[in-house]
């Protein structure tokens, strides 16, 4: 047995599954652990505001907790700008409590929310720039427009969803987001890019550990914190993917795979209120499963086994 | 007796003229041979890279696009100077997936740091044909200190055009240009010898 595990250890399996728990399993645990504690302990249950963090808590801490075991902490100042997930990862879990603090409150509270998370992020290079950076935009290859783009797709995801987010509780949300989540590190990981599908992966895990816990824990709401958060992550990172990484996965089939999630709104919709609630939460997830499958079917290369240097695991 | 007088006066003429041009000639030719620049021809040059992979066998690639000048003088008389510059975007390991990931954010992230550059600092002569160039070596944003092997293949050519060649061997852990990935797992190894094949033009 002793020589088993030095055999292991010496081709260095041992310090590959400690990548796999320090990468993947621990920051998911940490996510989930999180979602458990706010989603299921009675005292903590209480606080209607921890309960619309927490989700966005849980994903932010899983991203963030998988992109330090891989890359380290990041600092400000970027050197190099695939660091800035990093520093939204920890961004995410900070709006995500002040979406959380807006509690139920309209016009134009979820606005001013969206233009703040939106424009932070837009405003990258100008960020960059004064903390004494070279004032680049975010990601690779990126003009103004694009980092305008993808503040705006944050800001509008969070309206167009923030309906959905608080009619629909329970498992609806965390089991969509975790498929579109699934998906993007199935890309992340045909693109070659280990931290991000590992990162990605995180993400995933968690809102599926949100799924079983909402199934089982009166069915709680994702909030707005966990919406924007979601919306925040979902849109940088397959950004982050398509523009850094080197294979040509088509925007198209990236952008079908993040924004599967959107086909919720249209399903909100009176015919679908006759149907029992478990079925009317099947049918989101599986259409959003659906859109999910349609970009991986297109936007995965299909492979060359054995080509990837990093091909540890077969 | 008026021709070996108009003699006279040529020859008088005539070979300091000729010293003059053979001074001027000799001056120029030993500070071309001190300055003699080569500008590295692309198509003749390349870096080949060897890496362990998963504990077992050696990988290797090479990066196509290797450019730059060298100070050399054809006589060996001075030490070799290198200023070089490898595109990242040029790695080549005869699999284009295999490329596209190499290029990517996990390795040489070649979209953030587009060339790898040496810059030799001093040099020691190790024999005849021999050299331990030390300069600085950039790679993905990190410069550190390096030693390399270098040998003067050849310097070939007449007075018009002039080749010279260089072969440059070295070993450099990745790790210390924060090139990490795999390291820890052995996945990959940190040792990466590069053997550098150089060939370059005279420029007058």
């Amino acid at each position: 047995m002793c020589a088993w595990l030095l055999g292991l250890k010496a081709i260095g399996y041992v310090d590959m599954v400690m990548m796999v728990l320090k990468s993947l399993v621990f920051p998911v645990l940490a996510g989930g652990g999180v979602i458990a504690l706010s989603w299921l302990l009675p005292p903590l249950k209480k606080w209607t505001w921890l309960g619309a963090w927490a989700f966005g808590l849980a994903i932010s801490v899983a991203v963030f907790g998988s992109w330090i075991a891989e890359n380290g902490v990041p600092r400000v100042p970027v050197e190099s700008r695939e660091q800035w997930i990093g520093i939204l990862a920890f961004l995410a879990a900070i709006y995500a409590a002040l979406a959380a603090l807006t509690g139920s409150r309209e016009f134009p509270v979820p606005q001013i929310t969206a233009i703040l998370a939106g424009g932070l992020v837009a405003l990258t290079p100008l960020i960059d720039g004064w903390s004494g950076g070279k004032g680049r935009t975010m990601f690779a290859d990126m003009e103004v427009a694009d980092q305008v783009a993808l503040g705006l797709a944050i800001g509008l995801g969070y309206l167009a969803l923030l309906g959905v987010a608080e009619r629909r509780k329970g498992i609806t949300l965390p089991f969509s987001f975790a498929i579109a989540f699934t998906g993007l590190a199935l890309l992340a990981d045909d693109a070659g890019w280990i931290s991000m599908t590992f990162a990605i992966a995180a993400a995933a895990g968690t809102a599926f550990i949100a799924g079983i816990v909402a199934r089982f824990g009166g069915s709680p709401s994702i909030g707005r914190g966990g919406l924007l958060a979601t919306c925040v992550l979902l849109t940088v990172l397959p950004v982050a993917t398509y523009r850094q990484a080197y294979h040509e996965i088509p925007w198209w089939a990236i952008l079908l795979v993040a924004g599967a999630p959107l086909v919720l709104l249209p399903l909100e919709i009176k015919v679908m209120e006759k149907m029992p609630p478990w079925s009317q939460a099947l049918l989101r997830i599986v259409c959003v499963a659906i859109l999910v499958g349609l970009g991986l079917v297109f936007g995965l290369s299909g492979g060359q086994a054995g080509d990837e240097m990093m091909s540890i695991y077969q | 007796m008026g021709c070996r007088c108009t003699r006279s006066w040529f020859l008088f003429i005539l070979t300091p003229a000729l010293v003059a041009m053979m001074l001027a000639s000799s001056v120029a030719s030993t500070n071309s041979r001190a300055e003699m620049s080569w500008k590295l021809d692309p198509v003749h040059c390349m870096a080949v890279f060897r890496i362990q992979h998963m504990g077992a066998g050696m990988f290797w690639g090479k990066f196509n696009d290797v450019s730059g000048t060298v100070s050399y003088p054809e006589d060996g008389s001075e030490a070799p100077k290198f200023n070089v510059s490898v595109a990242v975007e040029s790695v080549d390991t005869g699999t284009a997936k295999l490329d596209k990931t190499i290029k990517g954010p996990q390795f040489f992230n070649a979209k953030e740091w587009e060339e790898i550059t040496f810059s030799s600092t001093g040099a020691e002569k190790i024999d005849d044909k021999t050299w331990k160039v030390k300069g600085d070596f950039t790679m993905h944003g990190v410069t550190k200190p390096i030693e390399a092997l270098v040998e003067v293949t050849g310097v070939i050519g007449s007075p018009v055009q002039k080749k010279a060649g260089f072969e440059a061997v070295f070993t450099i852990k990745r790790s210390d240009f924060g090139m990490n990935w795999g390291v820890k797992n052995r996945a990959l190894g940190d040792d990466v010898r590069l053997v550098v094949g150089l060939e370059g033009d005279w420029v007058r």
